[in-house]
């Protein structure tokens, strides 16, 4: 999950409803962000009550793993604009979908689940990104009604 | 820690980015130059703790480094430069890359605003566009006529640092982005103005943080010479120098604009202003007066003829001998972030974020505004607008 998704998260009128869904697939490891997303969310001070309790089981660290910082320079190459390739800012896009790409940190099918909408300037945006490199990428709201089709989301 | 094989040519474009040499570059990574070198030539992998220092010293993201290419050289933002130090255009410093990096990046966040809520931006294209040839004279008296700013009411304002202020929020209310910054004076850069086709007007001031009336004076008249340059159409380094014909023009703009020939003539003879009397001090009256800077009234007096060619430079020796005076640093949180982003920019950050275009990292990224500032910020930005104009 993108830091969008989580801003989305605190942002919702039914928070509590949605933290408390999200921990079925925090129980079962469907949750992962790197450590970037944490950053950014430190910087606004979102990373506290649930968020911050779960940090650790959440939080994947792979940043010592040479093939996911490969991924991350290529995902950056290609997306210089939504990388912010000569900005000062370390943004946390690239490193979610490389973490997405390589499978990480269990080789089965991961999708990045993104607040944002293609605008009209699509190569700025995640999903762009993400569709790049063969990761399907899903709304928030959509992860939602996907995880869970009979909760009325 | 471990190794991590990056191709050598991205350090090296990273570190020429940032237009430094090997040798600051080495110094500033506490590292021998050589050493340097041999990790831009791939000789041998840098470690990862290396790697990420030279990001937070090059102030550049980790993931920029971690790159398979260095970018093509077209993706680089294009300014034409018309600044001049014995004899061609001074090198870029770190610093004046970073800012232009900064408003290149700012400018394509408010494409990003502006595709989604269109509404919340007047379009560029109405500002009126010029060509050199064009007399800036007269394309002066036309723009103070447009923007609608009554000679009387400038004239009639005490502080230099409330004509700026009032000044800016009427760019900005033509839709021009206005940012305030100091980058100090290594580049001899007074500022900058972007037009290109992504079609946001932005202009930079490169100015000190202070209440001292003779930096707002100064400030004003580099307003207005960037302010040209946006007519121009044009993405431009300016040192307001005057042997470089597109900065003379430039100046003339901002002079005819601030102080129209005939009211100036009309002040000059009010303060007996003339032929043989034209000291220092009549000079810093007349730049009270109009609330700009004594240099754009010195070289006024000269080209209205009002004063001998020579003036400007014999009083421009003196200035330069004289140091100048810091920042008082007075301002709160919320002043220092309207001063350097201006009101017009805050307040359509403010604005999409309040539609739900903008979440609060996307705030804080733009504006460095914190979430809990929103509010005081948003109280500084309705203040200004009230006592300053709309933007």
């Amino acid at each position: 999950m993108d830091t969008s998704s989580w801003l989305r998260i605190e942002e919702h009128p039914d928070a509590n409803r949605i933290l408390d869904a999200l921990g079925g697939l925090l129980e079962r490891g469907q949750i992962k962000a790197p450590p970037e997303v944490f950053k950014e969310l430190k910087q606004v001070g979102v990373v506290e009550g649930w968020i911050k309790l779960h940090q650790s089981e959440i939080e994947v660290n792979r940043n010592n793993d040479l093939e996911y910082l490969q991924k991350v320079g290529e995902v950056t190459h290609k997306f210089p604009g939504m990388v912010g390739v000569r900005s000062g800012k370390e943004k946390a896009d690239p490193y979610v979908v490389a973490l997405a790409a390589c499978g990480v940190p269990d080789p089965c099918v991961w999708v990045v689940v993104a607040d944002e909408t293609l605008a009209k300037r699509p190569n700025r945006k995640i999903p762009t990104a993400c569709k790049a490199f063969g990761v399907d990428c899903d709304g928030f709201e959509d992860m939602l009604r996907r995880e869970f089709p009979n909760d009325g989301w | 820690m471990v190794d991590v094989p990056v191709n050598g040519r991205v350090l090296e474009w990273a570190r020429t980015e940032r237009h430094l040499t090997p040798e600051v570059a080495a110094k500033l990574l506490q590292i021998d130059k050589e050493e340097l070198l041999a990790l831009e030539r791939g000789d041998h992998p840098p470690s990862i703790g290396r790697l990420r220092d030279m990001a937070a010293k090059y102030k550049m993201p980790f993931a920029s480094l971690m790159m398979p290419e260095p970018l093509p050289q077209a993706t680089r933002p294009q300014v034409e430069d018309y600044r001049t130090f014995e004899g061609k255009a001074p090198e870029l410093s770190f610093k004046l890359q970073r800012a232009l990096d900064e408003v290149w990046e700012q400018i394509d966040a408010l494409v990003d605003v502006r595709d989604n809520a269109p509404d919340l931006f007047r379009l560029a294209d109405e500002l009126p566009r010029v060509t050199l040839h064009a007399d800036p004279e007269k394309i002066a008296a036309a723009e103070r006529e447009r923007i609608g700013f009554n000679i009387d009411v400038q004239l009639g304002l005490e502080k230099a640092r409330e004509a700026f202020l009032r000044w800016r929020a009427a760019l900005e209310t033509q839709g021009v982005f206005v940012r305030v910054e100091n980058l100090g004076n290594d580049d001899k850069c007074r500022g900058f103005a972007v037009y290109d086709d992504r079609r946001i007007p932005f202009i930079f001031l490169n100015s000190d943080e202070t209440d001292d009336d003779t930096d707002y004076r100064a400030r004003t008249f580099g307003l207005f010479h960037e302010y040209y340059h946006l007519l121009l159409r044009q993405t431009a380094l300016s040192d307001h120098k005057r042997n470089n014909r597109v900065e003379a023009i430039c100046n003339q703009f901002a002079a005819f604009f601030l102080m129209p020939r005939e009211r100036f003539l009309l002040e000059c003879q009010r303060l007996h202003v003339q032929h043989g009397n034209i000291t220092e001090a009549n000079v810093r009256k007349l730049a009270e007066k109009f609330h700009t800077s004594m240099s754009s009234v010195a070289i006024h007096l000269e080209r209205l003829g009002i004063a001998k060619p020579g003036l400007y430079e014999a009083l421009l020796g003196e200035w330069k001998k004289r140091t100048r005076r810091k920042s008082n640093g007075r301002a709160n949180h919320e002043e220092r972030l309207a001063n350097k982003l201006g009101v017009g920019f805050l307040n359509l950050v403010l604005r999409a974020a309040d539609r739900g275009l903008l979440n609060k990292l996307d705030v804080y990224e733009m504006t460095a505004v914190k979430p809990q500032y929103v509010d005081s910020v948003t109280a500084e930005v309705t203040a200004r607008i009230a006592a300053y104009g709309r933007t």
